[in-house]
């Protein structure tokens, strides 16, 4: 073998080499963001082919400009924006939609203006409609300063991989879209506004996150002055929690109708765990707790299936009541013909009664190894604090104290909150 | 009857294979060069019916010596197109179906490329899929008869 074809072989060697020790890099990963998804495959490139820099750029055709979007390293002293001529490198990716390259012998003038001894750049192009490009500089073969011009077989290599990315791209952003759309029908099924009651100030909260989610709450008119209450979760996250709320909040709505006709709120729980047990696969299930408020009476009654009963803040002691651990029952789904025990509160002037979902009290807060939970404690103590206040006054002050223990990532679970005070 | 093919590439261990195979299996007369010098005589006594071209070729003075190696191939292509190659008559292959197999990638020689107006250009290194369709299409939609 002759030595040019021996040279030739090492440098495929060497390339295979960096190649496959960064297909880790460049392979797909779900549950990444975009940005770091972005900066991983940009740095797999910088790695693979020997690039000071790598950027994605986003045309704006009209001002033959090119903003970047992304750069690695982070570092990197490129402006934010360039303009570019005609005939240049960048126009003739634009134009072609092919991938060029340009070096030491043939540099064009936009690229030197930018500090760029030698590019490759190959079009990327996201569902959005916008024009882009990805881009390796300055090919850096020994240090400290020789650069080296890229070859076709390097362009193969980045319009593989920049396809690879926008196809990822495009997929998850499509997912993300219906995920958004799918939320905001599930929003819209959860009451708007509170429903005006006699002699009771009520509120209620939801926070979404980042995507549909499995919490429920309603509130149901009932004949002789009184109000279905409901919260509850579905277990797990995600669109198939969000399917079984909505086919939950059917069914609530469909056997509520008999509490109208004289059946006994146990006697719903009943039928409600029946078809929720029916419908849902094993190792679903649903909790809830159904409130009735009687302001008649002054009083609630209410079943729990698996989940935090109803807090009592009692307004002449300024304390919340003891959680009865004992007054829940299963969960709805997990086994047929449950009987639910009902609870009767009687509650008075200034009394506060809080329901809410496992996002509120397990939200995560702090960091690294301190990571802790919201809590009862933290939750309690904040609607002592303004118990004496409005119901959104005690709402809008758990969503203060809840966001500010938050760490910077927002919510992981979609959190809920009904609070209601007796006048 | 085989499609007479003339292959020009410097690197000809990198499409031995291919040409292999073209010539054992598939329906075609594959002469493989690795520089211009015979080339240029080949085209003058028979009628090709595909080139397949490299663009950075030894030319050992065939054609002007003031071109670069780099663009050897072009200049090449653009004599050809005109009938004449290093004082050679190869008029009747002047028109004939261009594929161009090449690692230049800069817009300024691209568009040169372009201008010769080949059937096709192949970037290196070339699969063999896109490289055999490419001289299947080429070779059907240009005949000589």
């Amino acid at each position: 073998m002759e030595s040019e074809e021996i040279s030739k072989l090492q440098y495929y060697f060497a390339l295979l080499a960096r190649l496959i020790a960064n297909l880790y890099n460049i392979a797909i990963h779900d549950n990444v963001p975009e940005e770091d998804k972005i900066q991983r495959v940009l740095q797999a490139l910088s790695d693979i082919l020997l690039s000071e820099y790598t950027f994605v750029g986003k045309y704006e055709e009209e001002k033959r400009n090119i903003v970047i979007e992304h750069v690695f390293p982070l570092d990197c002293p490129f402006q934010k924006s360039f303009t570019y001529t005609e005939g240049s490198i960048w126009d003739a990716v634009i134009e072609d939609q092919e991938f060029y390259a340009v070096g030491l012998d043939n540099m064009d003038i936009d690229a030197k203006d930018l500090g760029i001894q030698t590019v490759i750049a190959a079009p990327f192009a996201l569902d959005d409609g916008a024009k882009r490009i990805i881009a390796c500089c300055n090919k850096k073969v020994k240090e400290p300063y020789t650069y080296e011009t890229y070859g076709s077989d390097e362009g193969k290599i980045l319009e593989v991989v920049a396809s690879l990315l926008a196809n990822q791209l495009n997929r998850d952003r499509a997912v993300t879209y219906e995920f958004e759309k799918a939320a905001r029908i599930q929003r819209q099924l959860l009451p708007k506004k509170a429903p005006v009651i006699e002699n009771v100030d009520l509120a209620h909260i939801y926070i979404p996150a980042n995507t549909v989610g499995g919490d429920y709450y309603d509130f149901i008119p009932l004949t002789g002055e009184k109000v279905g209450i409901l919260i509850g979760d579905v277990c797990g996250k995600g669109l198939s929690a969000a399917l079984i709320m909505v086919i939950v909040r059917s069914f609530v709505h469909f056997v509520t109708e008999e509490m109208n006709i004289g059946c006994k709120l146990s006697e719903i729980m009943f039928q409600l765990n029946n078809l929720i047990h029916r419908c849902v696969e094993t190792g679903m299930y649903v909790t809830l707790v159904y409130a009735l408020l009687d302001t008649r009476e002054m009083l609630i009654r209410y079943c729990c299936a698996g989940h935090l009963p109803p807090l009592v803040y009692r307004a002449p002691r300024s304390r919340f009541e003891e959680i009865e651990e004992k007054s829940s029952g299963l969960a709805l789904g997990i086994e047929a013909d449950t009987m639910y025990a009902t609870h009767d509160v009687k509650l008075g002037q200034g009394d506060i009664v809080v329901l809410c979902t496992d996002g509120i009290t397990e939200a995560k807060g702090g960091r690294g190894e301190q990571i802790e939970e919201f809590g009862m404690q933290r939750l309690q103590t904040a609607i002592v604090e303004v118990a004496r206040k409005g119901a959104i006054d005690i709402i809008n002050e758990v969503q203060t104290k809840l966001s500010d223990f938050q760490s910077e990532a927002g919510p992981h679970d979609d959190a809920s909150m009904i609070v209601f005070r007796v006048k | 009857m085989k499609k007479r093919v003339l292959f020009i590439e410097d690197e000809a261990f990198t499409v031995k294979a291919f040409v292999k195979y073209l010539n054992e299996f598939e329906d075609y007369n594959v002469e493989l060069l690795e520089d211009l010098t015979e080339a240029v005589r080949l085209l003058s006594i028979h009628k090709y019916d595909l080139i397949i071209l490299d663009i950075m070729l030894p030319h050992n003075g065939i054609i002007d010596e003031k071109v670069s190696p780099k663009k050897s191939g072009i200049a090449f292509a653009r004599a050809l197109r005109q009938g004449r190659v290093a004082g050679h008559n190869v008029a009747e292959n002047a028109d004939i179906p261009l594929l161009v197999l090449t690692a230049v990638v800069d817009p300024r020689s691209t568009r040169e490329i372009k201008m010769l107006k080949p059937a096709g250009i192949l970037r290196k290194p070339v699969a063999w899929t896109e490289f055999f369709d490419a001289v299947q299409t080429t070779t059907s939609s240009h005949t000589t008869e």
